[in-house]
């Protein structure tokens, strides 16, 4: 084993990190973009518990109302990472980016890896224009 | 043009390098985890290397291996492989090849002390190298590893306690 392969083997997993982390940041941009998705997710889900639960709910929780206004408290919370939104799209762009350099100077080329990086970097800008256009 | 088909079977964990006429050549895994070669040659012999590499040989193992544990969240996001300490090295001079041959190299994990890859197909091989076995050197650094890795985790969950007591414990 030459230094170069050694090398090339550690190149791959750096590449393999910054490709999870890229992942990782292009979920939070998501996330935050789409939060009055969740908004409606959490509203939606404390109108089918009563159902599912034929009423019994209000019985076992009697201010199961003012659950309703504690989604504020969400929606106040996930206004105050929008500001971060381009931060981690860009953050999200450099390691996708970088990850996909690196994966070409590995040993094993992996195409497969290097084709989820591009596709990470396309989300990610999408995210970032998204971002800055809202 | 000659065709060699080398698949090598029970390769999981292992990090293969292969070399034909001491030029480094691409290996591929297939579906099942097994590595495979093609090589196409007009020659009549050909000199086969095959060897796994393994992170915790290297000379400077612990820290590659710490740094890599941090960059990537406390190991939260490596890439996570089948643990594997056994290694392989391979040597052999090909010769009479024909326009189509194949090789299949078999690594088996023995207890007893066969420490040889089982080698079958059609082709005419004079092996020189022929070992698979287990290194012990890594199941060690693996449990330091592991015992390391495992007092960082403690010291950064003893960290987050600390913060979250000095900034609501009043």
């Amino acid at each position: 084993m030459s230094k170069k392969q050694a090398f090339q083997l550690y190149l791959g997993r750096i590449a393999t990190i910054l490709s999870n982390w890229s992942v990782v940041f292009c979920v939070l941009a998501a996330s935050i973009l789409v939060s009055f998705m969740l908004y409606a997710f959490y509203l939606l889900i404390l109108l089918i518990i009563p159902l599912v639960t034929l009423g019994v709910i209000f019985l076992y929780v009697p201010d199961y109302g003012s659950w309703f206004g504690a989604g504020n408290n969400f929606i106040n919370f996930l206004d105050s990472l929008t500001p971060a939104l381009p931060y981690l799209a860009v953050a999200g762009i450099v390691c996708a980016l970088a990850s996909f350099i690196l994966f070409f100077f590995t040993h094993k080329k992996s195409v497969p890896h290097m084709v989820f990086s591009g596709i990470i970097t396309v989300i990610s800008v999408m995210l970032l224009i998204g971002g800055l256009v809202s | 043009m000659k065709q060699v088909d080398i698949k090598i079977i029970n390769t999981a964990g292992l990090d293969l390098y292969a070399k034909i006429d001491g030029k480094v050549v691409k290996t591929k895994v297939n579906r099942y985890g097994h590595t495979t070669i093609h090589h196409e040659t007009e020659k009549d012999e050909i000199e086969i290397s095959l060897c796994s590499f393994y992170e915790l040989q290297s000379k400077w193992w612990f820290l590659t291996s710490i740094f890599f544990f941090i960059i990537s969240a406390f190991g939260i996001l490596d890439q996570h492989k089948k643990k594997n300490n056994y290694v392989f090295t391979y040597q052999a001079k090909m010769t009479q090849i024909k326009p189509q041959e194949s090789v299949k190299i078999i690594l088996k994990k023995q207890k007893d002390e066969t420490t040889k890859a089982a080698v079958e197909g059609t082709a005419t091989l004079q092996e020189s190298i022929n070992s698979y076995k287990e290194d012990p050197i890594i199941d060690k650094r693996r449990t330091i590893l592991k015992f390391t890795k495992l007092g960082l985790w403690v010291a950064l969950i003893a960290v987050c306690i600390l913060i979250v007591v000095l900034k609501f414990g009043k």
